[in-house]
């Protein structure tokens, strides 16, 4: 090759070049800030380090998380950065070139210092390092992989340059054994923390360990240098130390139990649900052959020149022929050992080994394992491939080979990431909209909400409309472009803000159901109880309506306004004053004083609400006179049922129709012994963690668990058996005796006379069957003990009624698809399976109830008298169905209701302290059905002469089972309701489906299978269903009949024949019962003390409390959290009430000014401070934070100042100090280490 | 080396274009049967390993092998990338690679 001096030249140009890429992406003042974390750090620097200066959330109740605090570095250079560029779209753009550029630079420089290592000074020539580092680093950059992930740009996509950069410092490092370069990654490492922080956990565990490894065994056994151990420590020491300030509020978490972060890593749901569950989803669409290829997973369409990308895998195999050194043989394991992360189906040992490494607490962080090892693999694939070139490179003999190679990489590269480069791949659509782009330039008049929001006095949260799904906020722009990401209020204004029912958490579904129903005064209820102040209503159409058909939308417009106009509509019944306008699309509303409940308040009434807390919220549903309530829960176990104002009871409803309607939800357990072959260390091992989760039921409910865990594994176990058919039915004989023949038209009365003893002395079909059987029946007579109540035997048949469903259909589907058997055989077999399941179904004896009574039970804590109340349901119809509620054999009567009251209010009942009251409804349900006509799919109606009619020559199959048969539609149709269909039938043996379908959408005709089961019969019987309807009111509700079996003998002659009489199809509605009463003595007597508060910051609030005579419930609503501690103030701030700025409920509670102080001489003043109350700290509310505070608990003073302060933040303010201490230190080193070497080297 | 082993390896040597033609025909048989046998994948290493021995082929070979897989692999991946027995391939490139890098290392040490 030529003697061309590169030098730094093409290093200089090739990095210059990449910098200069993203300028191509933005037109001024365009920015791309959207997606699921956002970008809006770029606009808004200031602002957006607010957010994570502290451990509580803005969003919704304020959950805590202290993995915000490791972006505070990262915030604090963007704000440097935003002083000098003042342009956000400069910002993205000098920041992105500047991680391309300092990416390939690093590369370049990795690649260079390995070859350089190998000491074969003649093996490497200069020119073939530089074309290698160059063309590795040009990789790195510009393959498909990473190129791919510039659209949607999160903080995590720093490990593009960082990756390398890090990994350039501490090869250095090892190499020369120098302490410039480990300090250096040290202080990159505090101001990129997010990549070091828990948060980041999955990318740096994937990286990290695999190169440090690497470095240690290429420095000892490669370059054969000693590694530098106590420079290692001292340097990990000083990691942790100056990350001190976001690895030590995390670790603290970690180790607490309970805590969010102690949940997500060692829970056994989150390993199975959360890990184990979505890896056996992801991994068969994980494809090795792509990795090999370095071309991107899970594509809808590779394109056209995806096969040219051979040249790489070609190249490092040529590498490894001509190789003769240790350094790429190391390179090339550890690339094997990311390949198989990054892949997972390398041969079924490795799935294996793979899945059982989920059980290592934490490494369900890998669950998305591709998307978690893809930069770590995309790194070392460049490892590899700078090492190869310079191999094949050299090896070649003719410079016109070498030229040739290099040019065909390149021009690869670079024609298949033009897109890239210039910005077609980042200048995306919005996913699910109507091409609207998703650069943005930023609505002048909305930048005037945002600071306007900022200025808003009172310390309550805003409510955005319209709602999204996701807590996605729309936003159109100036350019026609639009934002949707996070929303901008709780990122840049510091307020509190819900968008989206899912920020409600568990009341979510509450919340929509009360806006469906139009039930304004639960709404309001439910608004004052959540501290929403402002309402945040943006009325553009744009944002709303054709352009986003779906995302973000697609849930919520079951419930909420589906138009702008009925928004307006909604927002006017809230009873809400507009407080400011800006142009004709943002409007700004204050709730009145009168509904608002400030963030902090003492309780005027105490509430008992036999629920748990997502489902204590009932009393929001009456009418609410006295707004300052605090509601107690079921699992508040240490209280006094005599001091609450209030309870409410809710009777549970105990209705067979309801758990015949729905599945089960229970931890399942798998018993040892369910595999046919289970070794006995494996069953030994399984057996210790099973009764391990068995000792985990409480008592309350352990022997319904059991009877659960009992009746899944047992019905796993005669499952297995099914499944064998499946893998061996071709292999395994059929005998057909003469004997069976006969009772095979018949309705069986014992399994004798199916199987008779010569069909099942060997291994056969008949013997699979036949131990099918035995198994479900020993199951049946063991669930039919004497001692057990009708409910749970119920519960229990229905539960094994659904399992011989799923047998008798997997069995069909098996012998349907025999290949080995003849027509005889499966005719036989069918007929034998059919009786089979005819006799255990007999034998369970599931029917039910024909009486239409619902059962309540309540457990009333104490003796009174109760009001009973019935909720109304708005949309319900007398001509659909009427119901009578009675106890103890009398009814209550219902009192003259008004129509649009949400609650029938019954006679009141005097109850004794007792379990279980059984409170029961009899419903009166009419016949929805009107007439006998039936459909085809293309609609041609079938009116039978009479009421019994046949289906003949009308075919389904059992694979598109929906598309045969005859149709009915069930009218008029509701969602969340209970139905019972009933019939009359005879098929004369022959097999129908039943199919309850539900065709949702307006647009989509898709159906969805709710309920089905198998017709057979040889006399009349009588058949009843009871199935839910779902949630979407535009569903249309059919009913299905088709012959299930596929004809394979005398088809001609055959019919298939169903009669059917006296269809009814009826409603069961299930009205909510509540019982009330009212202690009005309790709250006649209570005087509460005056509080004023004042905000400090989001994790501090200082309570100035006057006249607390008696004692009082305390109540701030933020999300329940232990870390919310109450401490005496020895003054603190000074509190003048007459100067305070808002003030509710006859001046009883005040709001003083509110600050956002991150650090003051004040910030350490409940450090080694006592704590008030906090053994009475309760959830309250269903999620707000509650204390029961008496004078004792503050030596009897009455006049007191409280500092409520999150204890994570108090921890953080410790470890801040650590590693500011840390960080100015190897600074200071970092600078006298390159002042002496530069003085040395001059000297 | 014992003579033990010296004298069975002295018969299969005899045998070795038989194997090598038995692996071969087990390799094209394993990327387009539908088993997925890791054992199969098992066997035929060893086949290989043993081939090794009798041919003292060197780690090129192990790696030449390798790449006539991602011929193979490139033509598979031209007809249809969705096919299975492109990820067939895959594995026993990876296999190879594996057994090729430990192949080199002890000829480099040695």
């Amino acid at each position: 090759m030529a003697r061309i001096k590169f030098g730094l030249i093409f290093p200089l140009l090739f990095s210059i070049a990449f910098f200069v890429i993203p300028f191509f992406w933005f037109k001024p003042g365009e920015m791309d800030l959207g997606g699921d974390s956002s970008r809006l750090y770029f606009y808004d620097p200031i602002h957006y380090l607010s957010q994570s200066l502290y451990s509580i959330s803005y969003g919704a109740f304020g959950i805590e998380n202290a993995s915000y605090y490791a972006s505070i570095p990262f915030f604090l250079i963007l704000i440097l950065f935003k002083s000098i560029l003042r342009s956000p779209t400069l910002l993205i753009v000098v920041f992105h070139g500047l991680s391309l550029s300092v990416a390939f630079l690093a590369c370049y420089l990795i690649i260079k210092d390995l070859l350089r290592q190998e000491g074969d000074k003649g093996r490497f020539g200069k020119n073939i390092i530089e074309v290698s580092a160059i063309l590795a680093g040009v990789f790195y950059n510009l393959s498909p992989v990473p190129i791919m992930n510039w659209d949607h740009v999160l903080l995590i996509n720093n490990l593009v340059f960082l990756n390398p950069l890090i990994f350039f410092l501490l090869l250095r490092f090892f190499l020369f054994r120098n302490m410039n370069y480990m300090v250096g990654f040290l202080l990159i490492s505090f101001i990129f923390a997010p990549n070091f922080s828990l948060a980041g956990a999955p990318p740096f565990f994937s990286f990290y360990p695999v190169v440090v490894s690497f470095l240690i065994l290429y420095t000892k056994f490669v370059a054969k240098k000693q590694i530098p151990v106590k420079k290692i420590v001292v340097s990990v020491i000083l990691f942790f130390l100056i990350h001190a300030f976001q690895l030590g509020p995390q670790i603290v978490g970690l180790l607490t139990p309970g805590n969010i972060i102690h949940t997500t890593v060692f829970s056994e749901a989150s390993i199975q649900e959360r890990g184990l569950s979505y890896f056996m989803a992801v991994a068969p669409s994980i494809k090795t052959s792509l990795n090999l290829l370095a071309l991107p997973q899970q594509q809808p369409k590779l394109d056209w020149y995806a096969f040219l990308f051979i040249v790489f895998p070609i190249v490092l195999v040529l590498g490894f022929i001509w190789n003769k050194k240790k350094g790429y043989l190391l390179s090339g394991v550890f690339f094997l050992i990311i390949l198989f992360f990054a892949s997972a189906n390398i041969t079924k040992v490795g799935f294996t080994l793979y899945t059982a490494l989920f059980q290592i607490p934490g490494f369900s962080m890998f669950r998305n394992f591709n998307g978690q090892w893809f930069r770590s693999y995309d790194f070392f694939y460049m490892l590899l491939f700078g090492q190869a070139i310079a191999i094949v490179l050299s090896s070649l003999d003719k410079k016109f080979y070498r030229y040739l190679l290099c040019f065909l990489i390149f021009i690869l590269l670079l024609t298949t990431s033009w897109p890239m480069i210039n910005g077609t791949l980042v200048n995306t659509n919005l996913w699910q909209s109507r091409n609207i782009k998703s650069r943005i330039e930023m609505d002048p008049e909305y930048e005037k909400v945002l600071e306007f929001i900022r200025t808003l006095p009172v310390d309550g949260r805003v409510l955005t409309l319209p709602m999204s799904n996701h807590g996605y906020q729309v936003l159109q722009g100036k350019n026609g472009g639009a934002y949707m990401g996070p929303s901008t209020i709780t990122y840049l204004t510091q307020k509190s803000e819900f968008t989206s029912p899912g920020d409600f958490g568990a009341f979510g579904s509450a919340f929509l159901t009360a806006v469906r129903d139009k039930n304004y005064p639960a709404v309001k209820n439910m608004l004052t109880v959540f501290n929403v102040k402002y309402i945040f209503y943006n009325s553009d159409p744009y944002i709303y309506g054709d352009n986003f058909p779906a995302f973000p939308y697609e849930h919520v417009l079951k419930y909420l306004p589906p138009t702008q106009e009925e928004y307006k509509a909604f927002i006017e019944n809230l009873d809400v004053e507009k407080i400011a306008d800006f142009g004709d699309k943002y409007h700004i509303y204050v709730i009145k004083d009168a509904d608002y409940l400030p963030h902090i308040y003492t309780a005027k009434e105490v509430y008992y609400v036999n629920q748990l807390a997502k489902e204590a919220l009932i009393p929001l549903f009456f009418d609410l006179p006295e707004k300052r309530i605090a509601l107690y829960d079921e699992n508040i176990k240490s209280h006094n049922i005599g001091r609450y104002d209030k309870i409410f009871l809710e009777a549970k409803i105990k209705s067979l129709y309801a758990d015949a309607a729905k599945k089960k939800n229970y931890q399942p357990i798998d018993y040892p012994g369910i595999a046919e072959r289970t070794s006995p260390l494996l069953g030994f091992l399984t057996g210790l963690t099973q009764r391990n989760k068995a000792s985990l039921f409480s008592n309350e409910n352990k022997s319904n668990q059991i009877d659960d865990a009992y009746l899944d594994y047992a019905t796993k176990r005669a499952q297995n058996t099914i499944d064998t058919l499946k893998s061996k039915g071709d292999q395994l004989p059929v005998v057909i005796d003469s004997l069976v023949v006969d009772n095979l038209n018949k309705q069986p009365e014992s399994l004798n006379q199916l199987f008779s003893p010569n069909s099942i002395v060997s291994d056969s079909w008949n013997l699979r069957l036949f131990q099918y059987a035995g198994q479900m029946l020993e199951v049946i007579d063991k669930i039919k003990k004497p001692n057990k109540s009708n409910y749970a035997l119920f519960t229990n048949k229905n539960s094994l009624n659904d399992s011989l469903n799923v047998g008798e259909i997997n069995v069909s589907n098996i012998i349907i698809t025999l290949t080995t058997k003849s027509n005889q055989d499966k005719i036989f077999l069918g007929l034998l399976a059919d009786r089979t399941f005819d006799f255990l179904k007999n034998r369970l004896d599931l029917s039910l109830p024909s009486d239409l009574i619902i059962n309540y039970s309540v457990d009333v804590p104490k003796s009174a008298v109760y009001e009973v109340y019935r909720k109304s349901d708005p949309l319900e119809s007398s001509i659909e169905a009427t119901s009578s509620v009675s106890l103890d054999s009398k009814e209550l009567i219902a009192e003259n209701a008004q129509k649009d009251q949400s609650w029938q209010r019954l006679s009141d009942v005097d109850l004794p302290e007792k379990k279980d009251v059984v409170i029961q409804s009899l419903l009166f349900s009419n016949n929805l059905v009107k007439d006998d006509r039936w459909q085809t799919l293309d609609g041609h109606g079938v009116i039978p002469n009479t009421a019994i009619f046949m289906l003949n020559d009308i075919l389904g199959d059992t694979q598109g089972r929906q598309l045969g048969g005859l149709f009915k539609e069930i009218k008029p149709f509701r969602p969340n309701i209970l139905y019972v269909i009933s019939f009359d039938f005879k098929t004369s043996g022959k097999n129908f489906w039943l199919n309850i379908l539900e065709i949702v959408g307006k647009e989509n005709k898709l159906a969805n299978f709710n309920k089905g089961d198998t017709l057979r019969s040889f006399d009349w019987r009588t058949y009843r269903m009871a199935f839910q309807s779902g949630e979407d009111p535009q569903t249309m509700l059919l009913m299905q009949i088709m012959p299930r079996d596929v004809c394979l003998l005398n088809c001609q002659t055959s019919a298939n024949k169903i009669e059917i009489k006296n269809l009814s199809i009826i409603k069961v509605p299930q009205p909510e019962i509540v019982l009330k009463k009212n202690n009005a003595s309790v709250s006649q007597e209570k005087i509460l003390p005056q509080i004023t508060f004042t905000k400090i910051n989001p994790t501090k609030y200082q309570i100035k409390i006057k006249n607390a005579t008696n004692p009082y419930t305390l109540v701030f609503q933020g999300a329940y959290n232990k870390g919310w501690k109450l401490f005496r103030s020895n003054g603190g701030i000074s509190i003048d009430e007459n100067t305070a700025q808002v003030s509710y409920f006859n001046g009883e509670i005040k709001e003083g000014n509110h600050t956002s102080t991150f650090l003051s001489p004040r910030t350490f003043d409940t450090w080694r401070k006592q704590t008030v109350a906090d053994k009475k700290h309760f959830l309250i509310n269903g999620y707000a934070n509650g204390w029961n505070i008496d004078p004792n608990d503050m030596d009897g003073k009455t006049d007191y100042t409280l500092i409520l302060e999150f204890n994570t933040q108090r921890i953080f303010y410790g470890f801040l100090l650590i590693s500011a201490i840390t960080f100015i230190g190897c600074a200071v080193i970092l600078l006298k280490l390159i002042y002496y070497n530069v003085y040395k080297k001059n000297v | 080396m014992s003579t033990r082993k010296m004298f069975s390896l002295k018969i299969l040597r005899r045998f070795r274009f038989v194997l090598i033609i038995i692996f071969l025909i087990g390799v094209i048989i394993d990327i387009f049967s539908n088993a997925n046998s890791d054992m199969s994948l098992l066997l035929l290493c060893a086949l290989w390993i043993l081939t090794i021995k009798l041919f003292n082929f060197k780690s090129a070979t192990t790696f030449k092998i390798t790449f006539v897989f991602l011929v193979a692999l490139f033509f598979l991946f031209l007809i249809n990338p969705d096919q299975k027995p492109i990820e067939r391939v895959a594995t026993w490139i990876f296999l190879f690679l594996f057994l090729g890098i430990f192949q080199q290392y002890k000829e480099i040490t040695s």
